[in-house]
């Protein structure tokens, strides 16, 4: 691809309005993330390639009326176990639902996503400054050792080995039989592991804080004007770690309907969705891993 | 004519508002029902160690009011396992009991009460040693 047709490509990409983009996007997380159980995931998969073939068609009422079905009927399927981004997503395609048939639908639509972000990261740090085992480190203490997910990621920062991480949920499982006996040390001295679980501590919370300040902010404030970078910066460095692109995919869906009309802006959300993509896909901690020959 | 706009202008509005009644919902069950932190549309995810795996369920038999033995929850049951550490209130463990009841049965087994118990984990903030705090339980009477 030479840089006229890339030039030509951003062009294009401008030329769409917020709205429009917003809606591309959400039915492409519908894609990628194929929510719901085994009955409904066919048809909300079918819905989403529909809406994302025809241009008429993705801005029908009744496509998004049956997407706020199903993906609300997850959330009573799986009660309570539904993931959080569940509630928000069904929320989102009634949004578009409501907005399809009016005239004011993109201001109304903006509002809605602003708000509801703003109040998905305020909920968000209230809950982590609330938690009693949040704040003195304990949850990433716990969640580090614990989880699959994160362990590559604690062995290349934390200066800790997969051994020491197997000793430590052994020791759990232990204490769990018999917990008035000592067992042993669970958590391995590093200081490099205590310094990833207060840093990933305070980096969560005051971004989410920042992230909440900024989109409810009043409009034309300088907290205001600079949400769309806040959230980026949130989505590339959380979503590099947290494996839930799901959730990276809504967020930067909804941010499209409420960003500033400018290209750049409006492109880095672009790129960014495909980053969490590449994050999803390689799983560059593992990587890192091996290739630097850790744990 | 004013209703009319005020009923399109609070329709425009309804997903902000359902957010809202779904996290004031959360809360409450949180408070009142020992909800998981982590679920139930509160954004409570990676909050806290209060969730899934830091929660377990032990089952006893009893007689008289003695353990006669400790039962260990069926495969089968794990989803509705999962829903009742999630979510520990006597509806959901209740529900889990008459299952149990059923497996007991079919395997030849029979008590006057199942007595189901939802332990947290509390770990310390140093060195995760774990504490355990009981949520709920319930001793639930067989047709035996």
């Amino acid at each position: 691809m030479n840089t006229t047709s890339l030039s030509t490509c951003i062009k294009e990409f401008s030329k769409k309005n917020a709205a429009e983009l917003s809606t591309q996007f959400t039915l492409l997380t519908l894609l990628l993330t194929q929510v719901g159980i085994a009955y409904t995931r066919p048809f909300i998969l079918s819905l989403a390639a529909i809406g994302l073939l025809s241009s008429r068609l993705c801005k029908h009422p009744l496509l998004w009326f049956s997407l706020f079905l199903l993906t609300g009927f997850r959330v009573f399927d799986q009660w309570p176990m539904a993931d959080n981004h569940a509630y928000l997503l069904a929320l989102w395609c009634l949004t578009f639902f409501l907005t399809s048939y009016r005239e004011s639908s993109t201001r109304i639509l903006a509002n809605n996503a602003r708000i509801l972000i703003g109040l998905v990261f305020l909920l968000a740090s209230f809950q982590k400054i609330s938690a009693a085992d949040y704040m003195n480190g304990t949850f990433f203490r716990y969640l580090f050792l614990t989880d699959d997910r994160f362990e590559d990621f604690a062995v290349l920062f934390g200066n800790i080995s997969y051994q020491q991480i197997d000793d430590a949920r052994k020791l759990l499982d232990a204490y769990l039989f018999s917990p008035t006996l000592f067992h042993g040390e669970i958590v391995p001295i590093s200081v490099e592991f205590n310094l990833l679980v207060m840093l990933a501590t305070w980096w969560n919370v005051l971004d989410q804080i920042i992230v909440a300040c900024c989109f409810l902010s009043p409009t034309n404030s300088l907290l205001y004007k600079h949400r769309d970078f806040v959230l980026l910066v949130f989505c590339i460095t959380t979503y590099a770690v947290a494996p839930v692109p799901g959730f990276a995919w809504l967020l930067i869906s909804m941010a499209l309907a409420q960003s500033e009309p400018k290209s750049h802006i409006q492109i880095s959300y672009f790129i960014t969705f495909f980053i969490v993509l590449f994050y999803y896909q390689i799983h560059w901690t593992t990587l890192l891993v091996d290739f630097f020959q850790l744990g | 004519m004013k209703n009319n706009i005020t009923i399109k202008y609070t329709l425009s509005y309804l997903p902000i508002l359902l957010f809202l009644l779904i996290s004031g919902h959360h809360f409450y069950l949180v408070h009142n029902h020992q909800l998981s932190p982590w679920l139930g549309g509160g954004y409570g995810m990676f909050s806290t160690t209060d969730y899934g795996p830091s929660r377990f369920i032990k089952v006893v038999t009893l007689n008289n009011d003695i353990i006669q033995e400790e039962i260990e929850i069926p495969e089968h049951l794990s989803q509705l396992s999962k829903q009742v550490r999630s979510l520990p209130d006597n509806k959901n463990i209740t529900n889990l009991a008459i299952k149990l009841e059923n497996y007991l049965a079919i395997n030849q087994h029979s008590a006057p009460f199942i007595r189901v118990e939802i332990w947290k984990t509390d770990y310390d903030s140093e060195t995760l040693k774990p504490s355990y705090q009981k949520l709920n339980a319930l001793d639930y009477k067989t047709s035996y």
